[in-house]
């Protein structure tokens, strides 16, 4: 009597466990899906479901290798778990689901073993990446279109071009800032070129040097550079680096610069007479 | 090869070939020079719109080339210079020191006269 109700209690336990790790696995966002040691489908939980859109029944007994996209694929992640000594983690691969549709995932997988250290099959956890994928290349794209709107290259006059330099400028920005104004120049024909720096919060070496260059390669295709926008909290760190600037023109503001530009051109700005007003 | 050179005014106007190479640049530099020497010049300018590639030989060509110019009485102005010509020379550190540049033709003639004027004074 006594022994019965013990063997219940246990059994009853052994069932409840039991349901407690199906809900483990069910309650899994990411899809879990365990195989016996011949590869054929054990567990595939709700999440493999959702993201692959097969019912559990459909592949359970079937071979894992359905899932991939070649046989090349799976077993790729099988030569990834046996160099990992029976692990892999985060391997970036493809898994195709029921609609034929390829999902981009992270898979990690371990091999399973009994008690005794006999390899009884393979589970594994895959993150759908789609929407990872999606945020990254929105990403991307962001990226493009700010480097593009970085160099406002603009023909404020005729013959005059302004280039209003923001943030800061690293070795990439620079190379893309000068094929931009060099293909502008020819473009414009213009033969003056007011470079704002206002907006360039700090001018070390680096930037000094490329900034150097650009007017070089301007001053190269036939037009002339005007660096404007010096504060003077940039012209006190040039002089204390020991950045030679001379060999640049320079004035202060973008107001200056452009007054410099129309007396290089020999222009001249004035107020209407009163009768050309009224 | 043909290179084209033409006489405005008291200017040489010197159009290079898409496709000059070591030796039709040197002889170039030759024949310009004779040019120069025949009757008087004042300005030299060189239009490069046709050249897409151009290596340090070649950069130092021109630059040689206006150095004997100026001995010889005339100011060198360069035009057309293309863009990837452009990128390469400045990272590749190549100068083109004492040569004026001009955007095109035009602007290269009317660089050439003010020189020319700035000189006389």
């Amino acid at each position: 009597m006594e022994i019965s109700r013990r063997e219940k209690k246990i059994s009853f336990t052994d069932v409840a466990a039991r349901d407690y790790m199906r809900n483990l696995i069910d309650s899994s966002t990411d899809a879990i899906i365990s195989t016996d040691k011949k590869g054929r489908i054990v567990i595939f939980n709700h999440g493999a479901e959702k993201m692959l859109g097969y019912r559990a029944e459909e592949v359970v007994g079937r071979c894992v290798v359905m899932l991939y996209e070649s046989e090349e694929k799976a077993k790729e992640v099988m030569r990834q778990m046996y160099k990992g000594g029976g692990a892999v983690s985060n391997f970036e691969t493809a898994i195709k689901a029921k609609s034929g549709e390829l999902v981009p995932v992270l898979i990690s997988a371990s091999q399973l073993r009994d008690k005794k250290g006999e390899i009884i099959g393979t589970v594994g956890y895959t993150k759908d990446m789609r929407d990872r994928m999606a945020l990254e290349a929105e990403l991307k794209e962001k990226v493009r279109m700010m480097m593009e709107l970085s160099t406002p290259v603009t023909q404020v006059w005729d013959g005059i071009l302004t280039l209003p330099l923001i943030g800061t400028i690293d070795t990439s920005r620079a190379k893309q800032i000068m094929e931009e104004l060099l293909k502008k120049i020819v473009e414009t024909q213009a033969s003056i070129v007011i470079l704002d720096i206002t907006g360039v919060p700090i001018v070390d070496t680096m930037v000094a040097n490329n900034l150097i260059k650009t007017v070089q390669a301007a001053a190269l295709i036939g037009a002339r550079c005007l660096l404007v926008g010096i504060s003077p909290q940039i012209a006190q760190t040039l002089v204390h680096l020991g950045i030679n600037l001379s060999s640049i023109e320079t004035c202060a503001t973008l107001r200056s610069g452009l007054q410099k530009a129309f007396d290089i051109l020999n222009l001249k700005v004035t107020e209407k007479s009163y009768d050309a007003r009224h | 090869m043909d290179t084209s050179i033409f006489r405005i005014e008291d200017f040489l106007i010197v159009s290079l070939p898409p496709d000059l190479d070591d030796r039709a640049a040197l002889s170039l530099q030759n024949e310009v020079l004779a040019c120069i020497d025949k009757s008087s010049t004042s300005g030299l300018l060189i239009d490069l719109t046709a050249i897409t590639i151009a290596d340090s030989f070649m950069v130092k060509i021109l630059a040689d080339l206006s150095s004997m110019a100026r001995m010889m009485g005339a100011t060198t102005v360069i035009v057309g210079m293309q863009p990837p010509i452009v990128i390469a020379m400045v990272e590749m550190g190549m100068r083109l020191d004492n040569v004026h540049t001009a955007l095109n033709l035009e602007k290269g003639i009317e660089l050439l006269r003010k020189l020319k004027k700035d000189r006389a004074k």
